[in-house]
């Protein structure tokens, strides 16, 4: 991963800390990008600050808002919205002059949109600055596509969010598996064998994520897209979504339709996690942290020590896992915000390793998962979720990400939208819903 | 779009039959003298199409309450009725952004319904009697209702930022009393027809300015034809939700249809509890509705066909 | 003034019984007087036209601009484009679907509500003498937020416990699957019911009352001359609530035409494209994808459509009141 050089470091270390220490007493109300963030000083005793969450972020926002207003005063508003929504409000409220919101946590997909609509601010000169950062630890194949536009920095990544292929074991068992399956077609052939026997007692061989919207239904083709080996853009930035390997992972898709707990095509988050926690499917491709909740039973499941959890499966048996990053989230600062160096400070703190280490682990639940390589190895993690952690740990190499950049949103809204029609038989061959999708992508991301 | 929003505000209205007035309807409604053929032989079909109505509108209500007193495990099992009740479902709504969404919802339906009224009325009374601004205004008072309201999204909020009042539940209170004028106008075009005009020359006569005619001959006579647009004004309020979406995200001023549509993006699915917050919801509005419902009901069709 | 009075009130002037304010013979305050009057009026009508203003002509102006140029959410009015948003919305093949949806589904739903709620009209004037419980149980469905009545809706076709699919495995062998809402011939139907659930209760008041309002002398003159029941709802009662009828449909159509909060709850908008309403696309391509010049031209292909779709259906309603 060339990541890792992407960030020129012209300026010495040694003159930024300068220039920092010299901005900070100087004047601490100018609003340069260069001050320096010390989330333990008590620079913004009594300040506030306004995130913008999606409304699964819930937990891990007030999490944070506690710890950082007993850290240094300061007081977190958080509000949440659908996770489809934060995009569009977030560029409302810049757009409008509002500016009632200082820090965000968008999809990483939506950085472009967002920065070329002025929505969010550039960080690069900030995070040039500031070594506390330590841009090394973000996990490799993460940072670019949750930090980047073109090359400019805009988000620190927050919530890694990959998905991992959780089992339920009983099911498994019942059904004559000893081992979860190592390939796509060993899925769809285990999927069908458990709703074909347990089917009429509403148990189904696997929840599939297929409501219509790009973090659902693009979830689940994504992580196929990864299995086959196939990319959505080629290594010059093209456009490749009609390859061999995107029509073998929708025709994937297709297998387990079927199968899988009705109706896919109604299948959000909520409908399949309450079918998973109840006990009630054999399989679903999901966050890790869906492990950490498994094991809560606060939370209501009925499936706490009787599950598993693997890699994604693949095209072949014995490749190397290879993980898609499906719904991550980064931390970016309102474009118009007049508390720019607060807003800086605060998600260095949130992006950081420490932190990222405690939201993982903590209860109840807060639905993020590792975003650097310090807090994936994190001790208490990895005696309390091993499982996890080896899941995650396919992140450190080679993972699928979505494209980004300007009408990105858009492009993954037109994918899926295809891939619904196409499932729903309104469309032809697999070939052809991603030949449009291809002519579509090239019209949007190219030109 | 002009042509067409002329059609219910001004035309309409001169229907060739004078339509009765409503007094006299509700007074033969309520004593039950009503003159339509009875024992008739489709009487028995009447009664049966009627039963099967009152069904199709009740299944679904109670099915609703139902499932607010099930677990996500029953409703799953397909069971119909609760097993067990599970109370909690309620415990929950009551314990979450609902009550709090409701009062918001309240506070700018009413207020918004009272400037509505407020901003509506004078220009009814002389658009009706004065035909101040011409056909051209009475025509076209009724456009902004006509297109999916998505459109106004993006200007109103640039206005609003103007104001200050972004995110704010008078921010919302304003939107909400702005977008219901052209509505309240109809709705009171067919009442104000209604008031014999001796009453207001009457008072010309005695010296009043037409403010005061206003203030104290027309709003008094209108009295309960104000109550009627503003319930009506009140509901179309407390149930919008476009707007709200994205004219109140800070906690403290969500109304309830957006706190709502918020519970269904959430990760773990639970329809019982947001059956019991649905109904908890509809609670105040059924309220006020069966409470006023003659006026209600007489602002429909009074207003809406004349 | 007072002449458009006289016009328009039911009144004959000569049962006016003070005398004009015309004929006071002092001309000079007469005159003064009128232009306070008109100043009031005016003074009167000014919330009415800033209301028409802010909420009619501001926000065309602005999608006019949008539509005229490249505009994304966050920055409007980039660089003028002409007609090239507008020619691509209109050569839009998803633009065009979701019109030809929107028509038939407004229609559609207008119809089916239309003419249930015109029979319960009847059926309830038929038998019952005031319905005043029955009213108020029929306004209930009205007032329910439409979130709630997608909510609802959506609980209702679950294949997963959904009232349809308990029913279905308990009184059938059926033991399938029956979704409603992902079935893309099934999905728009299902919004429609919710749809017509929530506004045919809306026909069945107007209708109810128009028949409440029959002039009940005609009604017996009609059962004197010995006509048959059908033959007097034909004659007698069918062209007097005709008018009312027709209204109703057009306030149905319009209602329909602008659904957006029960695709939004119930299916948002799939699967595919088979319930993408105008308003539903219009909201997505401004919101989601972030494009408000396209979102403005197919807001202007809208207004197209809605006029050449509802102004027949006007000029029908309007003779059948006039006859």
């Amino acid at each position: 991963m060339p990541t890792k050089n992407s960030i020129p470091r012209h300026a010495p270390l040694a003159l930024a800390a300068v220039l920092s220490v010299v901005a900070l007493t100087a004047c601490s109300a100018d609003a340069g990008a260069q001050s320096q963030g010390d989330a333990a000083s008590g620079d913004y005793d009594g300040e506030e600050l306004n995130l913008l969450l999606n409304a699964s972020h819930e937990g891990a926002g007030e999490w944070l808002a506690e710890e950082y207003e007993a850290e240094t005063g300061v007081q977190i508003n958080v509000t949440t919205v659908p996770y489809d929504e934060i995009a569009s409000q977030l560029t409302l409220d810049q757009q409008s002059g509002a500016n009632t919101y200082d820090v965000s946590a968008p999809w990483y997909v939506s950085l472009g949109d967002l920065a070329a609509d002025g929505s969010i601010a550039p960080l690069t000169d900030y995070v040039e600055s500031t070594p506390e950062i330590d841009v090394e630890d973000f996990i490799p194949s993460i940072w670019e596509p949750y930090a980047l536009v073109d090359e400019e920095i805009y988000g620190l990544p927050f919530d890694g969010d990959i998905h991992a292929l959780f089992y339920n074991e009983e099911i498994l068992e019942r059904n004559g598996f000893q081992e979860p399956p190592a390939t796509w077609d060993e899925y769809a052939e285990q999927v069908s064998t458990i709703t074909e026997n347990e089917g009429g007692d509403g148990v189904y061989g696997a929840a599939v994520f297929g409501e219509q919207s790009p973090m659902i239904l693009g979830a689940s083709f994504a992580n196929r897209l990864a299995g086959f080996g196939g990319d959505f853009l080629d290594g010059e930035g093209r456009p490749v979504i009609n390859s061999q390997e995107a029509v073998q992972s929708l025709e994937a898709l297709e297998d387990v339709w079927e199968d899988a707990l009705p109706t896919p095509a109604e299948t959000d988050f909520g409908a399949g996690n309450s079918a998973w926690f109840a006990g009630n499917v054999g399989f679903i491709e999901n966050w890790t942290d869906l492990g950490v909740r498994s094991q809560d039973p606060e939370s209501g499941s009925e499936v706490a020590d009787g599950w598993g959890v693997t890699y994604l499966p693949r095209a072949e048996e014995g490749e190397r896992p290879r993980a898609s990053l499906v719904a991550g989230f980064s931390w970016v600062v309102a474009g118009n915000t007049d508390k720019s160096d607060l807003a800086q400070q605060f998600i260095t703190w949130a992006a950081s390793a420490e932190v990222n280490a405690e939201l993982l682990t903590a209860l109840p639940p807060t639905g993020i998962d590792p975003n650097r390589v310090t807090s994936l190895e994190d001790e208490t993690y990895s005696e309390d979720f091993p499982q996890l952690q080896e899941v995650n740990e396919s992140t450190l190499d080679g993972a699928l990400a979505w494209p980004t950049g300007e009408n990105a949103t858009e492009a993954a809204q037109v994918l899926t939208d295809e891939i619904a029609a196409h499932l729903s038989e309104q469309r032809d061959s697999a070939q052809e819903t991603l030949d449009t999708v291809q002519s579509e992508w090239e019209r949007l991301l190219v030109d | 779009m002009i042509e067409t929003a002329e059609a219910p505000s001004s035309r309409m209205i001169e229907g060739a039959a004078p339509p009765a007035a409503p007094s006299d309807v509700t007074k033969r409604v309520r004593r039950g003298v009503g003159r339509h053929p009875r024992g008739l032989p489709g009487s028995a079909l009447s009664l049966g199409w009627v039963a099967l109505v009152v069904v199709v509108v009740l299944v679904p209500l109670g099915y609703l309450v139902s499932l607010s007193l099930m677990t996500q495990g029953q409703i799953s099992a397909g069971l119909l009725f609760p097993s067990d009740p599970a109370w909690q479902n309620w415990g929950n709504a009551w314990n979450s952004a609902i009550p709090r969404g409701i009062t918001n919802s309240l506070i700018a339906a009413f207020l918004g319904s009272l400037l509505t009224l407020a901003l509506a009325v004078p220009g009814a009374w002389t658009i009706v009697r004065h035909r101040t601004g011409g056909s051209a205004l009475s025509g076209l008072i009724l456009s902004p209702w006509l297109l999916p309201p998505v459109v106004a999204i993006i200007p109103l909020l640039t206005l609003l930022r103007m104001l200050g009042l972004i995110n704010t539940l008078p921010g919302l209170t304003l939107v909400y009393a702005l977008m219901n004028v052209p509505v309240a106008i109809w709705l009171l075009d067919g009442f104000i027809r209604r008031i014999p005009v001796e009453i207001e020359e009457a008072a010309r006569l005695d010296g009043a300015g037409e403010l005061q005619l206003l203030r104290r001959v027309v709003v008094p006579v209108l009295g309960p034809a104000l109550i009627a647009v503003g319930v009506i004004v009140v509901i179309l309020n407390y149930n919008e939700f476009l707007f709200a979406t994205f004219l109140t995200q800070s906690e403290g001023s969500q109304t309830v249809p957006v706190v709502l549509a918020g519970m269904l993006s959430e990760r773990v699915q639970d329809f019982g509890r947001i059956a019991a917050s649905s109904l908890l919801a509809i609670i105040p509005i059924f309220t006020i509705a069966v409470l006023l419902q003659r006026h209600l009901v007489e602002g429909l069709t009074t207003g809406a066909v004349k | 003034m007072s002449t458009d009075q006289r016009e328009r009130t039911r009144i004959p002037p000569a049962a006016a019984s003070p005398p004009q304010p015309e004929a006071s013979p002092d001309a000079a305050p007469t005159s003064r007087r009128r232009r306070t009057e008109r100043f009031h009026h005016r003074l009167f009508v000014t919330p009415s036209v800033l209301v028409l203003l802010v909420l009619a002509l501001y926000p065309l102006l602005f999608i006019a601009a949008a539509a005229l140029s490249r505009s994304s959410l966050g920055q409007p009015f980039q660089e003028f484009t002409g007609l090239q948003n507008l020619r691509a919305a209109a050569g839009d093949p998803a633009v065009q679907d979701s019109m030809l949806l929107g028509t038939s589904y407004g229609l559609g739903v207008a119809a089916v509500s239309t003419v249930l709620g015109t029979a319960t009209a009847v059926a309830l004037w038929r038998s019952v003498s005031s319905g005043a419980v029955l009213r108020t149980l029929l306004l209930l469905p009205m007032i329910v937020p439409p979130v709630i009545v997608g909510i609802l809706f959506s609980f209702i076709f679950s294949p997963s416990g959904g009232l349809i699919d308990t029913l279905l495995r308990q009184f059938t062998s059926f033991s399938g699957s029956f979704a409603v809402l992902s079935d893309p011939s099934w999905a728009i139907i299902g919004v429609a019911v919710a749809d017509v659930w929530e506004w045919t209760p809306l026909v069945v008041l107007l209708v109810f009352t128009a028949l409440l309002g029959q002039d009940p002398e005609i009604l017996e003159a009609a059962q004197l001359d010995g006509a048959q029941p059908v033959q007097q709802f034909l004659h007698v009662t069918l062209p007097t609530i005709a008018g009312t009828v027709a209204a109703a449909f057009l306030i149905r159509l319009i209602l329909a035409f602008k659904v957006f909060d029960l695709v939004y709850v119930m299916t948002s908008g799939g699967p595919g494209s088979s319930t993408q309403v105008p308003a539903y696309l219009i909201w997505r391509a401004a919101l989601q994808n972030f494009d408000v010049g396209m979102a403005a031209a197919i807001t202007l292909v809208l207004a197209v459509v809605v006029t050449l779709v509802t102004l027949p259906i006007f000029y029908l309603t309007k003779r059948l009141r006039d006859d």
